[in-house]
């Protein structure tokens, strides 16, 4: 998954949860849909905080719905707070120390800012102080993912330390719900800070948490009408004395963050240059790095000065001092008592192991493990069920709103936190040999090569914790040598595409390389354009069953990656279907927009070259007649039922091809497919609509025409990894020429030789394979096979088990025959063959077809006797013949290649 | 929630008297209501977020009617102006045509009558055209008023409903009115043995395509 976030070292995973304020039911909005649900709006917005990496904020992690608009968020997390560390560590108590800590949550905050946010829900409890002394603030992300907590019915922030101003326009901000763009002040933030500090310094309580909510206003909105807060504060707590002891900087820097008047109270950003700070460091960028492809491991981008710095000289974790005695372990750890040392010291040793890990990964590892945060909440009492009559309405009006019954609402925002118990995880891991992670590409070294596992089903590969531990390290160490390691992703990428790494690996398939958020970000994706009213209206019902995609963020970003897209291929169109063929890139590349539409971008432009020109009729009609050809030589008996019913590929096929399956499918069954497309050249969709044919062979077969359209208007439950399995099969019985297509994009490399046949040199352009006119291809019913095609296949004859793989049937008469033929074709002219009814005469031919059949029988004739190679493939079609074809400009084009013979 | 259909509803119910076909096509602007008016005939259902419908997408429905079965083979075709070259393929041959617009846009109003114009000028000549004002339920959003699409009707003598495809507003009823108004004589009609004569898109026309089994 992407970006990279840091590293767990040693941080717990801990979850959190609260609700989304539900909208009355059967509301809906302007356009006649439903409103979105808020959790899905928070759903939405929340994914971009992935992109959060800072060593003072928390890394949020993940992020859940749950059932009745529940949220559960899962976050870095530090068994100490503020609160409780300063009460512990002296060192954190005294002015410098303190001053750090300062320092570090204005880094945090200048961050924040820098993202596009603000806290507005600092607190003793929300700042964490992590083993080494580092301050990270919690639960900063509340106010952006909730849109300034118009998602929400409580309010953000912990009252007593809110600043006064927000606590006077309150009323007001929850009269509009509807603000959508998140701004918030900085300079709240900086009256919380000052608050919190003062507090720590002068060693008291402002307000007892007990107290009502009106005390508690009460308090801040008095301390807000003194003309010098910090006085007051002391003079109210007897702690006057303890104010005098505070260094001048010190002073003067609460004073500031204690300005009344939020215009006049200083921004975090220059907060930063106090004198206070005089001797701290800046810890890192105080900028968001956006995340980037080719991946750059950003801890060794020397590019970034501020990543450099904090490399070398701050954040190395080994040449810091740990706090002493702080507690690492969560309390509900199992008794050591009752391991064995040796099994102590193995998980002592996979949790170092680990904890170099990326938390997002170790949190990917834990569920598949067996975690599950909701599951843990209800463990631990934070999720409580209750019985359904409690949650009854006691009343309903007509217009379907009820009344009570519902949530509680203490409980729509639980403050506590739980530990995410990662000892199962450590357990499942424990034998896996350290040197195992780290494994050493160059030398081919790609984790297990246990061939039990890599022969189970996919499905059971993808849910092995184990197995995707070792996919996961390999891959991420080759893609972070793309492109240079391009064709060993290739390689590993046939074996199983780990879904955590989708998006990358897909990306490198893609071969998507370059500086690919320059050019999106000089993409006009604003300016209204012609297409902009079909994108409106295609994008609310596009896989919108999936949270992401259907989150008013989610439709924000279709809308630019689709409009940035039209605008940068100003010779193509928007045709409907780009918008599901749009959607897996989103899907993956939620937080990377310019990834979204580089892989778009190259994906059109290998699977889908010219469909979405302005006119694609030819395209489109080669691209079906070739898959008509696929079907008679694949699945003659299918495709002569669908003939005789009428059933043709133009209609039913359009959307398969149009949108690669993307509207055919849903997004998960899409990634199973995709996984094997990528690989493949772009005749492999023709494949694909072969094999997903034969899975519903049986039923076509006994199905009329309307039936047939009915199966695929509804699409059944397609065994996917069947289809994947098949699809490659297909591909590998198809030789090259029958899915040739006129309209393909040209390989760059076409220079080289397509064939190992020794016959075949650059002078014969005769045996290569070339355009067909689609009238043409639309009246023949069997595939043509090209010269070089055909003397490859007849190759293989001699490296095999002397059984060929071809059948060469040669129609001309017996004369024209023994003048010169391919070595090993059979004889059999038309007139003698085949019956004037077009079926077959009984005899020696028919025999020696019947002898052959499964083989590819290639049907040679005159290019001036085309019609007769016509009628002799299409009576053996007709005769359920598999892999019928003919030859491609007839026999004539081996004249110059020296591959006739006169036969024996 | 979703209503199934209304009395007449299909089945092989009736069956004494004569079955027909006739094929059916829906035209109108993207995102109108067209393939929910067809999901709420035929299946009776409504997805709020229903699909975009790329090229055509293809059901059938039965309904009886006094002592006849008819049976309709709809084509639901994709709304965008750009697969318009593509209508012509699903038009030919149709006996019926159902013209949907949506009556919170008056665009798609205008939309819908270019497509009457069309079908006027190149489908057959007996076509039997309705003109549904689609997302009644919507009222008050309306920016297509009832009688200027009732004039526009009357005047083109095409049956005309406001329909909605969400309550299920006259669904069934537009469907009825265009089985009561086709011919169900001999000639259209008739239980000739041969079966479905097809229309084959990238063939020439056939035709009209309704017969019977």
């Amino acid at each position: 998954m992407y970006p990279r976030s840091p590293e767990l070292g040693k941080a717990h995973l801990g979850a959190s949860t609260f609700f989304a304020s539900a909208h009355p039911s059967e509301s809906c909005g302007s356009n006649g849909l439903p409103l979105t649900p808020n959790s899905i709006r928070i759903f939405g917005r929340a994914r971009a905080l992935h992109i959060i990496n800072h060593p003072h904020l928390c890394t949020y992690v993940d992020i859940h719905r749950g059932k009745h608009e529940r949220i559960m968020v899962v976050q870095e997390y530090y068994s100490m707070n503020l609160g409780k560390a300063v009460q512990k560590y002296e060192k954190l108590r005294s002015t410098s120390g303190l001053s750090q800590v300062a320092h570090q949550i204005l880094q945090g905050l200048v961050y924040l800012n820098n993202f596009g946010s603000v806290s507005c829900n600092l607190s003793p409890e929300n700042i964490l102080v992590d083993p080494f002394g580092q301050a990270k603030l919690y639960n900063y992300g509340l106010y952006y993912m909730t849109e300034a907590g118009s998602a929400v019915s409580f309010p953000i922030g912990c009252v007593q330390y809110t600043a006064p101003e927000l606590l006077l326009s309150g009323a007001s901000q929850e009269s509009n719900p509807s603000g959508s763009t998140v701004s918030g002040n900085p300079a709240w933030d900086v009256w919380s800070l000052g608050l919190i500090l003062t507090e720590v310094l002068l060693g008291c309580t402002i307000t007892n948490k007990n107290e009502s909510t009106e005390k508690q206003v009460a308090s801040v909105l008095e301390l807000a009408q003194a003309s010098d807060p910090l006085l007051k504060l002391a003079e109210k707590h007897q702690a006057l004395d303890k104010l005098k002891f505070l260094s001048e900087d010190m002073k003067d820097f609460l004073h500031q963050c204690l300005t009344v008047n939020p215009e006049e109270r200083p921004l975090p950003r220059s907060l930063l240059s106090h004198r206070l700070f005089q001797l701290c460091v800046i810890s890192a960028s105080l900028v968001p790095i956006p995340p980037h492809f080719p991946v750059i491991d950003p801890a060794l981008c020397l590019v970034d000065f501020a990543q450099y710095k904090a490399k070398f000289g701050m954040t190395s974790r080994n040449q810091k001092e740990m706090l002493p005695d702080y507690p690492l372990t969560s309390g509900d750890q199992d008794s050591p008592q009752l391991l064995k040392q040796t099994a102590i010291s193995k998980r002592l040793c996979v949790k170092e192991l680990l904890s170099e890990r990326s938390m997002r990964e170790i949190y990917y590892l834990w569920q598949l493990a067996g975690g599950n945060v909701e599951q843990e909440l209800k463990k631990q009492k934070l999720i409580r069920t209750k019985p359904a009559i409690l949650a009854l309405p006691s009343v309903m009006v007509v217009e379907g709103e009820v009344f009570g019954g519902g949530i509680n609402r203490h409980q729509l925002l639980e403050a506590t936190t739980i530990i995410l118990p990662l000892q199962n995880l450590h357990s499942r891991l424990a034998h896996i040999p350290p040197e195992k992670y780290y494994p050493l590409i160059t030398q081919g070294e790609c984790g297990t090569d246990d061939p039990e596992i890599s022969q189970l089903p996919l499905v059971i590969r993808e849910r092995d914790v184990e197995y995707q531990f070792h996919r996961l390290l390999t891959f991420e160490r080759l893609l972070q040598a793309y492109p240079f390691k391009a064709d060993a992703i290739l390689k590993e990428a046939r074996k199983d595409t780990p879904p955590y790494y989708r998006a990358l690996v897909w990306a490198a398939l893609l071969h998507v390389d370059g500086a690919i958020a320059q050019r999106y970000q000089q993409i006009d994706k604003e300016t209204p354009t012609a297409t902009d009213r079909q994108i409106e209206v295609d994008i609310p019902r596009c896989h919108q069953y999936d949270e992401l995609l259907s989150s008013p963020q989610g439709h924000a970003k279709f809308t630019r990656v689709l409009k940035a897209w039209v605008v940068s291929h100003p010779h193509l169109v928007y045709w409907q279907g780009l918008d599901s063929l749009c959607a897996p890139f989103l899907y993956l590349n939620f937080n990377n927009e310019a990834l979204a539409y580089a892989c778009l971008s190259m994906f059109i432009d290998k699977y889908l070259h010219k469909f979405f020109l302005r006119d694609n009729s030819e395209i489109i009609q080669e691209y079906l007649a070739k898959f008509s050809h696929m079907i008679a030589f694949h699945e003659p008996k299918l495709f002569n039922h669908l003939h005789n019913i009428g059933f043709i590929p133009e209609l039913y096929a359009i959307p398969w091809f149009l949108t690669m399956y993307t509207h055919v499918f849903p997004l998960h069954k899409i990634f199973l497919l995709w996984d094997t497309l990528l690989l493949g050249e772009a005749s492999l969709p023709l494949c694909i609509g072969i094999a997903l044919l034969r899975q519903l062979k049986d039923r076509l077969l006994q199905f009329g025409f309307n039936e047939c359209i009915l199966l695929f208007s509804d699409m059944p439950d397609i065994d996917m990894e069947r289809v994947v399995k098949e699809c490659v099969l297909v591909f590998c019985s198809t030789p090259p020429a029958v899915t040739f297509r006129q309209h393909e994009r040209s390989p760059s490399d076409l220079s080289k030789p397509s064939s190992h046949s020794p016959h075949l040199t650059d002078a014969n352009q005769d045996l290569i394979m070339d355009a067909v006119p689609v009238s043409d291809l639309k009246s023949e019913k069997c595939p043509r096979i090209s010269g070089a095609g055909l003397l490859e296949l007849m190759a293989y004859k001699k490296s095999r088990d002397g059984r060929s793989k071809v059948l060469v049937v040669d129609v001309r008469s017996t004369e024209e025959f023994s003048r010169g033929t391919l070595a090993g074709a059979v004889n059999m002219p038309i007139d003698t063959t085949i019956s004037s009814e077009n079926t077959l005469v009984p005899g020696p031919s028919t025999d020696i077809l019947i002898a052959n059949r499964g083989r590819v029988i290639a049907i040679m004739g005159s290019r001036n006797s085309w019609d007769q190679v016509l009628k002799f493939a299409e009576c053996l079609l007709n005769h359920e013949f598999h892999r019928v074809c003919t030859l491609h400009r007839g026999v004539e084009v081996f004249r110059s290649s020296g591959a006739l013979i006169v036969p024996a | 929630m979703a209503q199934r259909g209304g009395a007449q509803r299909p089945g092989n119910g009736g069956g004494q008297g004569k079955i027909c076909q006739f094929k059916l096509v829906l035209l109108g602007e993207s995102a109108v209501g067209k393939s929910s008016l067809v999901l709420r005939f035929v299946k009776g259902q409504f997805h709020e977020y229903q699909e975009s419908t790329i090229g055509a997408a293809f059901l059938t429905q039965t309904v009886c009617l006094d002592d006849t079965t008819v049976k309709f083979e709809i084509w639901d075709t994709a709304g965008q102006e750009r697969y318009h070259s593509l209508a012509p393929m699903y038009y030919r041959g149709a006996q019926a045509a159902i013209v949907v617009y949506d009556i919170t846009n008056q665009d798609t109003f205008g939309r819908a009558k270019t497509w009457v114009k069309e079908l006027q000028r190149q489908a057959s000549p007996n076509i039997v055209i309705a003109l549904a004002g689609n997302k009644a339920d919507l009222a008050n959003k309306r920016m297509v008023e009832y009688e200027e699409a009732q004039t526009y009707a009357e005047e083109n003598s095409l049956l005309f409903m406001e329909t909605s495809a969400k309550t299920a507003m006259n669904v069934n009823d537009i469907f009825l009115a265009i089985a009561k108004k086709l011919p169900k004589s001999d000639n259209t009609a008739s239980g000739s043995p041969g079966g479905t004569v097809r229309v084959e898109p990238n063939q020439q026309t056939q035709g009209a395509a309704g017969c019977c089994k």
